[in-house]
């Protein structure tokens, strides 16, 4: 039921090998309008990534504004022929952080943000099947408000709350849910908002809920075993 | 590559938003237009902000329970992202106040931020602040690695 990174990658993949030269791999970047590539090795596993700020020469950028304002160019002539000179194996970022197909999209986010990377490799067993990007994760967002109506009273109302829709509404603007209506337990409250939150699509919860009993006092729970 | 201004290597435009822009609004700009980022400005067109598909992400990811940590134990960053994931509108999800660079400054002035800041793109202003296009590092790499082949904007 939750979407898989399989169902928002990209499987027409840019690759270079490891002994792409520095013009091929910004040369790739720039006619595939990406940001980044997979480096892949001989044998087909993904050894690393490249990416754009790899290409760029940091330190050699500093010294470069560090010797202004005389001007720069014979520094930046040779940083620029040191960085040319390299290969994708010496410019990549190795090993990859890679994903597998079946994760779910909200892990390819997190790993993407805890690593502060744009882009995963797809792998299974090391075999690269895609790349999903920042922009493929935050696909999720681009459900009409209709839709994610619908699947707030499908996946929540209905199929794990078990309430009447008869007697809840969902309201959805811009991808902001506002739940109304009545449920029949007071505890049920907080995890349909819960729930209703990790609805793909969702950007905030907004609970005007009511309940016709109030199970959470002490005197409520007396009876439960 | 160093004789270029900011204003010659930029993508010129000015893609951007209001600061009340709602956050699926902002997730469409990013996927119809094919862009990284948007610049966030004031009425007067003034950049006051940027903000990122890494703004957008956190948001993502809170939709799968992660584990969890006491406040006192948080990181600033960790801190920080979650404050993004509760984000409805741009002005809550930007990074700001944004590092912009002008139009005339030489490339050299962005090159540090892009090659190795936490920064992928830098609006281009006028004197006056106002936005005129956005420097990323696709420019960046495009005039380093392939000199030839740059397109000067005019």
């Amino acid at each position: 039921m939750r979407p898989t990174v399989r169902d928002v990658m990209t499987t027409d993949v840019a690759t270079v090998r490891t002994d792409a030269t520095f013009k091929e791999i910004a040369r790739v970047l720039m006619t595939r309008q990406v940001s980044g590539l997979p480096v892949v090795a001989a044998d087909g596993t993904v050894v690393g990534v490249v990416s754009e700020a790899d290409l760029l020469p940091k330190e050699e950028f500093k010294s470069v504004i560090d010797e202004r304002p005389n001007l720069p160019r014979r520094a930046a002539k040779v940083a620029r022929a040191k960085a040319v000179g390299a290969t994708a194996a010496e410019l990549m970022s190795s090993p990859a952080v890679a994903i597998a197909p079946d994760a779910p999209v909200a892990e390819a986010a997190r790993t993407l943000a805890e690593h502060d990377i744009k882009r995963l490799p797809v792998v299974v067993e090391g075999r690269l099947v895609g790349v999903v990007s920042r922009a493929d994760v935050l696909k999720v967002f681009l459900k009409s408000d209709a839709e994610i109506g619908d699947l707030v009273m499908e996946e929540v109302v209905k199929r794990c709350l078990w309430e009447d829709p008869e007697f809840v509404t969902v309201d959805v603007e811009n991808g902001i849910v506002t739940l109304g209506g009545t449920l029949q337990l007071k505890s049920l409250i907080p995890i349909a908002v819960r729930l209703t939150a990790a609805i793909d699509g969702v950007v905030d919860v907004v609970d005007k809920l009511t309940y016709e009993r109030d199970d959470t006092t002490a005197e409520s729970q007396r009876y439960w075993r | 590559m160093w004789r270029y201004t900011a204003g010659e290597i930029m993508t010129p435009g000015a893609l951007a938003v209001g600061a009340d822009a709602p956050f699926a609004a902002v997730a469409r700009v990013l996927a119809e237009r094919h862009v990284h980022a948007v610049a966030v400005l004031d009425e007067e067109r003034r950049v006051i902000g940027v903000v990122s598909e890494g703004d957008l992400m956190c948001k993502a990811a809170a939709k799968e329970p992660a584990e969890e940590v006491s406040p006192f134990l948080e990181t600033r960053r960790r801190r920080a992202a979650r404050a993004k994931a509760a984000g409805v509108v741009a002005g809550d999800l930007m990074s700001a106040p944004a590092v912009t660079v002008g139009v005339a400054a030489p490339v050299v002035d962005a090159a540090e931020e892009l090659a190795q800041g936490r920064y992928r793109q830098l609006p281009v202003v006028d004197d006056a602040g106002r936005m005129l296009g956005m420097i990323t590092r696709a420019d960046l790499v495009q005039a380093f690695a392939l000199p030839d082949e740059v397109v000067r904007a005019d």
